[in-house]
């Protein structure tokens, strides 16, 4: 199907937070240029008008899945793009800021430069990837929130590195970064997986219930309630269940969430040399 | 400025005024006779098929403190569901639903009418953190309870059954943190949790690290309150608060003062009784014990209740019991927050939802009504939801349905948890609350209960903290109508405090900021001296503040209005 395309140029350089969550398919499928120059955006606390901040050109589908927007060139300050998105596509030839693609149903959502915090928080389907580096909380919940309350579906990819807690409070769907991350991946977590195949800067799975951690780097420590069950030979990274040979170390936890260690978590075993005195547990 | 109500249906139950058409005058944020009031410059509000009744009083809300600031720090997630934006000149912004922060508190009693509101639960030593926190909230009148229970100089008195010097400290201590009322928590219970211990504890054991039982802190603070003649009584949360099987405690508690009441006027209020009022032996047999504690309160005058009703939906517990906030964390795993404040007590706080589904939950919520309905005297029983025990206070207005409608009650149980629903007396209750008696119970009985002699009433001389309702009592059967009930009472019409409208047709219009209302009681000057001699030691071994700044200067306060008390003290 072809996509109709719309794209927002930046018409100056943004100082302060912008809340742009009618920036989305849903929203501008169906309007007129004019409808859409006029939809309300905030631009630190002032209510602006979207043509305000972008020239607008293209022309939009009827249904949300025929429309694309692409912002060319975009900025850290942009927030809540993609917000409860449900089909379409966003792309977005920079950066983007917090809660891009928060709360995301489906669609697909492209940046080519680095994304903020809380990239894909919540989201329940869909596509989003990044070419640059993520923030923290990448597919996390919103603060305080309970486990299980994060990503419930859709995939998130990140090209670069990642920053803590990604994948906190998932129960699904799966979030591949190619480069580092942080501390605390999968806190919380109660289902999906998360492949990482950098270095983790520690503490990786707390409290994790269910679900899925790969990390091909480098780990320094694996948390005390975890326990070694096995050493296997291959795993599958990634949306496209890539496989990856081994040896890894499957651990799994984390009792002090649950005592039944629903938890899976491998870890190479030849970046983490580190990890061998594990081996004689299992004899 | 001066306001004149027209044509209102008043409701005063103080001055016996049951839904006659009575002229209100305010002139100077006072109630006057209506002749002192110039008629053609004075704002008059036609209240035409419209309720007047007095602004309400809230004698047990958790709305400031550092236990309530922890509880906002905890909970970031209660906090991006709502959002108040601000008005320039009208009124500020704020979130928060469990936990709303300052403004909304003071906007949201407003909106629904209700004036004052007692912050029951302060340690002593933060207090002054309490008084911050009050005085950023507006509109609302305010006042706070510190707790006395677990604390050591008191309690060394206490032991030594030197009650003349005990009355002697605790008045001088609720002068210096500019409190109101003694209140007490699981009594003893902060103290053996300190000994890691204190689960449980019942009113006969015995409290590590001191030769006392709760029956004995009780007896001695409820002596000491009755010798300093306090406007409040002793204010008493029962020990084994949330375990099943502790009517009988609430009972001994209340039985425990019977011998200490003197004239007609209760000696001890125990607050959230729905939370005590439990037969059973664990959480899957609970029954309720409404009809137990109802007996016993139509069969002696020297106690008052407020209920604790609990609300469907999220609530955060937070409470100075702290052993019990540890027990709630095992039932409920996820966030806890616990502390303890040096010499004086401890605290715990523990996100809740009360579930429909529930059989405990469906339970607790048939004890609460079942406490209300049973006991005839409604100037005794006062409607509350502990907020944010039990649910947040906004949910009065259902609360003031379920009590004046059977069918409202009738709605809610055909969706409740089948077993707790057969099992409750509620359903066999007819019962419905009239207009008149829900003024008693949210507006006259809490502000008699506390003393204050200007509030709960519309009498020549009060202050004019006036709300009307949009209820037409002549065409509204509340009992049919319980959702125009509902409605009426989630937006007032008119909220005037302290001679100023606040609130027009439901929305703030006006930011202003009430006082706080603290005690001054006088104590003969050489005893006081005496005992702030002998305290002065162990002050300055059990504190990390001394003792000069430890008291709260008044200046430290908004607008504070010291009531001085004649004590029996010679």
């Amino acid at each position: 199907m072809k996509l109709k395309e719309i794209r927002l140029r930046l018409k100056y350089d943004f100082k302060v937070p912008i809340d742009v969550r009618c920036v989305s398919p849903d929203v501008f499928a169906g309007k007129g240029i004019d409808d859409i120059g006029n939809l309300q955006v905030y631009e630190g606390n002032r209510a602006r008008i979207l043509k305000d901040l972008f020239i607008i050109e293209g022309e939009v589908g009827k249904t949300p899945s025929e429309t694309q927007i692409t912002i060319e060139g975009g900025s850290p300050k942009l927030r809540w793009i993609g917000y409860r998105m449900n089909g379409g596509k966003i792309s977005v030839e920079g950066d983007v800021g917090h809660y891009a693609a928060a709360r995301m149903h489906s669609g697909i959502i492209e940046v080519q430069g680095n994304a903020g915090s809380r990239l894909g928080a919540k989201m329940e389907g869909g596509n989003v990837e990044v070419f640059g580096n993520a923030g923290d909380h990448a597919g996390a919940y919103y603060w305080g929130e309970k486990p299980g309350m994060g990503m419930k579906g859709g995939t998130i990819v990140i090209h670069g590195n990642a920053g803590s807690e990604i994948g906190g409070g998932m129960s699904k769907g799966t979030i591949l970064v190619e480069g580092n991350v942080g501390q605390l991946p999968g806190i919380d977590m109660t289902g999906g997986r998360i492949d990482i195949e950098g270095d983790c800067e520690g503490k990786p799975g707390a409290r994790m219930k269910g679900g899925r951690i790969t990390i091909l780097g480098r780990v320094p420590m694996i948390l005390l309630s975890f326990y070694i069950n096995n050493i296997v030979e291959s795993t599958t990274i990634g949306p496209k269940k890539v496989r990856v040979e081994g040896p890894f170390y499957l651990f799994q936890g984390d009792v002090m969430a649950n005592i039944r260690c629903g938890g899976r978590f491998y870890v190479s075993a030849r970046s983490n040399p580190h990890l061998k005195p594990y081996e004689k547990f299992l004899s | 400025m001066e306001i004149l109500i027209k044509n209102g249906y008043v409701y005063d139950p103080i001055n016996r005024i049951n839904g006659e058409r009575v002229d209100i005058a305010i002139k100077d944020g006072k109630i006057v006779s209506t002749d002192l009031i110039d008629t053609r410059r004075a704002k008059v509000i036609d209240a035409k098929n419209k309720t007047v009744m007095p602004g309400g009083v809230d004698i047990h809300s958790h709305i400031a403190g550092p236990k309530v600031t922890a509880g906002r720090l905890m909970r970031p997630e209660d906090h991006y569901k709502v959002f108040m934006r601000a008005i320039p000149g009208v009124r500020r912004s704020g979130t928060g639903r469990t936990t709303p922060s300052t403004n909304l508190i003071g906007y949201k009693y407003a909106r629904m009418g209700w004036t004052t509101v007692v912050e029951p639960a302060t340690p002593p030593l933060e207090t002054r953190h309490t008084h911050e926190e009050l005085d950023d909230i507006p509109i609302i009148d305010k006042l706070c309870f510190p707790l006395f229970d677990s604390n050591w100089l008191l309690l060394d008195y206490i032991q030594d059954k030197e009650y003349e010097k005990g009355a002697a400290l605790l008045a001088y201590l609720l002068y210096a943190v500019k409190g109101y009322a003694i209140k007490l928590v699981a009594p003893g219970a902060a103290e053996a949790w300190g000994y890691g211990k204190g689960v449980g504890l019942d009113i006969d054991d015995a409290i590590p690290g001191y030769d006392l039982t709760p029956r004995e802190i009780i007896r001695g603070l409820c002596r000491i309150n009755e010798m300093l003649k306090l406007p409040h009584t002793i204010h008493v949360h029962c020990n084994r608060l949330g375990f099943p099987g502790n009517y009988e405690t609430t009972l001994k508690t209340m039985d425990a003062v019977s011998d200490l009441a003197s004239e007609d006027r209760p000696v001890i209020h125990i607050t959230h009784v729905q939370f005590t009022g439990y037969t059973g032996w664990s959480w899957d047999t609970l029954g309720t014990g409404a009809e137990e504690i109802a007996r016993y309160m139509n069969t002696h005058r020297h106690v008052s209740l407020d209920l604790g009703q609990i609300v469907f939906g999220d609530a955060t517990t937070m409470t100075a019991d702290a052993p019990l906030e540890f027990v709630l964390h095992h039932l409920a795993p996820g966030k806890w927050s616990g502390s303890d404040v040096e010499a004086e007590t401890a605290a715990g706080i523990v996100p809740l939802r009360y579930r429909k589904r529930s059989y405990a939950n469906a339970m607790q919520w048939c004890i609460g009504l079942e406490v209300a309905l049973l006991v005839q005297d409604a100037w005794r029983v006062i409607p509350t939801t502990d907020h944010p025990n039990a649910g947040r206070f906004t949910r009065y207005p259902w609360l003031i349905a379920w009590l004046m409608s059977r069918r409202a009650r009738e709605k809610v149980l055909k969706r409740v948890n089948r077993r707790a629903a057969s099992r409750a007396i509620l359903p066999t209750l007819d019962r419905e609350y009239s207009l008149y008696e829900v003024a008693i119970a949210t507006r006259a009985a809490p502000a008699k209960l506390l003393g204050l002699k200007h509030k709960g009433h519309l009498g020549i001389g009060a202050d004019a903290d006036v709300v009307i309702y949009d209820i037409d009592p002549k065409s509204i059967d509340p009992s049919k109508d319980h959702a125009e009930v509902t409605n009426a009472f989630r937006r007032a019409a008119y909220t005037i405090k302290g001679g100023k409208i606040v609130v027009k047709n439901g929305e703030i219009v006006k930011h202003v900021y009430g006082k706080t209302y603290c005690l001054k009681p006088c104590v003969p000057h050489d005893l006081l001296e005496s005992v702030v001699e002998e305290i002065k030691p162990k002050f300055r071994e059990w504190y990390s503040v001394s003792l000069e700044n430890y008291i709260i200067g008044e200046h430290e306060i908004r607008k504070p209005e010291v009531i001085p008390v004649e004590t029996l003290l010679k």
